[in-house]
């Protein structure tokens, strides 16, 4: 029987995450000769399933129960064991993400397989297989033999690239039942928040605020930069702290992981914990007063200034047409 | 039952100051022993479990697997008002999340508990592991990065923030909970916190080593490769650059 590698399916507002496209590509890369298997977890998958054919994977395999059909610990650890031991795989990847760094530990425990978390790159020497994961918020590369042919993998967000559709379906859809109680917490309250129109993963441009915003006022500068060329917002944690931003928008190693094709740092210092979050943008701008501000080492691009002053002057020559380039 | 105080459990784990510099030979690591902090997320746990305290009758004992060294961190965290200390010894071999995972689970299941408390990471290896499998040893409900606990008659609310959203949970006690960087600032310790912390228990448990395979780990510097072109000039013609160079970008 063919090995199997099974892909943990995430969603961010009912749509397949992005993180799961990534976890396709780093499957790819693991394969040999095993059947790459995409597993959807929830109360209604079947729609998404067809869709979600035209990308490289073996097989989807349906897991459907009125309890999954929002992620929490219990009955998705209940059901992955479940899942784990009629399919027997060799490898389950997910992403390191809140929900992979939630369940992938009580599996590896109760299941008793090693885990490797947070990793950025797998290699192959000599069919020897190793894994490379950033330590110490990213001041150091780790790297790790596996020498175990079962294992558990989160990797790192933005690591790999999105998997593509491709033009046929020739992967089957089957699905599992899974046997799951009642779980013991029980969720009696749900706030959903205000949908953003884009998801902070998936922006090309983000502008990011830091500390040095100072106050709402700062913030709302930020916002109206972001608004004027296209870019949605993201902040750090002295931001955050600030109070005048919700923690969901925090980008580093509390917060998400994002690659944008651009990233503006305005008023950020760059502490370690933020630049482990952002260093995967392909272009980073850096706009801080004071000049020894450790986020400039990791720009391409600088200016030592003050955003007050630098930001209202930049939004201007923006919409100045005898600025276009020639 | 409500007489009774609640007993929280805060696992503190001992880190790399942030500021440390890393000396690395022949791809291994080297720093100083006055380099180490409270694992900064589980200082945050600590904060959350003593304004537990504040407002229900609770004991806080701080629990660290960590060699002897690790006493500075524990008194450190008695000063901050953690009520005992625990140190299980941990041998450098062993300095792994399922073999810390497991001493801890031994200690717990023979005392009597109500909540335990983590960071959601630790800066210096950040497999965020720990948490979950002690949960999973011990077979008790957990959450990842909660907001809010707060004390009902024979059970908790629990309040965890996923995206944005604000998801809140009926949980019987025992559970375990995670806490998220950046929920609190960590208190300091007062001058009368820092006396009264040398005469707070401190239990100092001898532990087996666990035969372990040794992981070959190598570690090596990051390679990043920016441009690092500072604009010069008066501000207007730094923005105008900067703006060009946007326009350039957004073709």
């Amino acid at each position: 029987m063919k090995d199997k590698i099974i892909i943990l399916g995430e969603y961010q507002q009912d749509k397949i995450s992005s993180i799961t496209l990534e976890c396709i590509s780093a499957a790819k890369q693991l394969q040999g000769e095993a059947e790459i298997i995409l597993l959807l977890m929830g109360e209604d998958r079947k729609k998404d399933a067809c869709e979600l054919q035209q990308y490289d994977v073996d097989q989807i395999v349906l897991v459907e129960h009125p309890f999954l059909s929002r992620f929490s610990n219990e009955p998705y650890a209940k059901a992955l064991l479940s899942v784990w031991d009629q399919l027997n795989p060799a490898i389950l990847l997910c992403g390191h993400t809140d929900i992979g760094k939630a369940i992938s530990p009580y599996l590896s425990e109760k299941l008793d397989i090693p885990l490797y978390s947070n990793v950025e790159s797998v290699e192959y020497n000599e069919k020897r297989l190793f894994l490379t994961r950033p330590v110490y918020s990213g001041k150091l590369i780790e790297k790790i033999e596996v020498n175990t042919p079962t294992f558990f993998l989160t990797i790192k967000p933005k690591k790999w690239k999105a998997s593509q559709k491709k033009l046929e379906r020739n992967c089957t859809i089957r699905s599992l039942k899974v046997k799951i109680d009642k779980s013991i917490p029980t969720l009696i309250g749900l706030e959903q928040k205000k949908q953003q129109t884009l998801n902070l993963e998936d922006a090309k441009i983000i502008v990011g605020a830091g500390r040095g915003i100072q106050n709402e006022e700062g913030f709302a500068l930020i916002n109206q930069l972001a608004k004027t060329i296209g870019g949605t917002v993201g902040v750090s944690r002295g931001a955050v702290e600030l109070g005048v931003c919700d923690a969901s928008m925090q980008l580093g190693q509390t917060g998400k992981t994002v690659a944008p094709d651009l990233y503006i740092a305005c008023g950020i210092s760059g502490a370690i914990q933020h630049l482990v979050g952002v260093t995967s943008a392909k272009t980073i701008i850096a706009i801080n007063k004071d000049p020894h501000a450790p986020i400039f080492e990791v720009a391409d691009y600088a200016i030592v200034g003050d955003l007050f002053e630098i930001i209202p002057a930049l939004m201007k020559e923006w919409d100045n047409p005898t600025n276009e380039i020639s | 039952m409500s007489n009774k105080a609640l007993h929280l459990v805060v696992l503190l784990s001992r880190t790399i100051s942030p500021e440390a510099s890393l000396v690395l030979d022949s791809g291994q690591v080297f720093v100083e022993d006055d380099n180490f902090i409270i694992n900064p997320p589980d200082a945050i746990g600590l904060e959350e479990a003593l304004q537990f305290k504040e407002k229900y009758n609770t004991e806080i004992t701080v629990l660290m697997i960590s060699g002897k060294e690790g006493e500075k961190q524990l008194r450190a965290a008695l000063a901050m008002g953690a009520d005992r200390a625990v140190l299980i010894e941990c041998h450098p071999s062993e300095d792994e999340a399922p073999t810390i995972a497991k001493k801890i689970a031994e200690y717990l299941r023979e005392i009597d508990f109500d909540i335990i408390l983590a960071g959601d990471f630790s800066t210096d290896g950040a497999t965020s592991q720990v948490g979950p499998r002690v949960a999973a040893l011990l077979d008790i409900p957990y959450f990842t990065k909660i907001v809010k606990i707060e004390k009902e008659e024979e059970s908790a609310i629990v309040k965890r923030n996923t995206d944005g959203d604000i998801e809140t949970f009926c949980v019987p006690f025992p559970f375990l909970v995670t806490i998220p960087q950046g929920l609190h600032v960590p208190r300091l310790s007062s001058l009368s916190g820092i006396m009264k912390a040398k005469k707070k228990p401190l239990l100092y448990k001898q532990s087996e080593e666990m035969g372990l395979q040794e992981k070959s780990k190598q570690y090596t510097y990051p390679k990043m490769k920016r441009k690092q072109t500072i604009f010069q000039g008066e501000t207007q013609e730094k923005v105008m650059a900067l703006a060009k160079l946007l326009k350039s970008l957004h073709e």
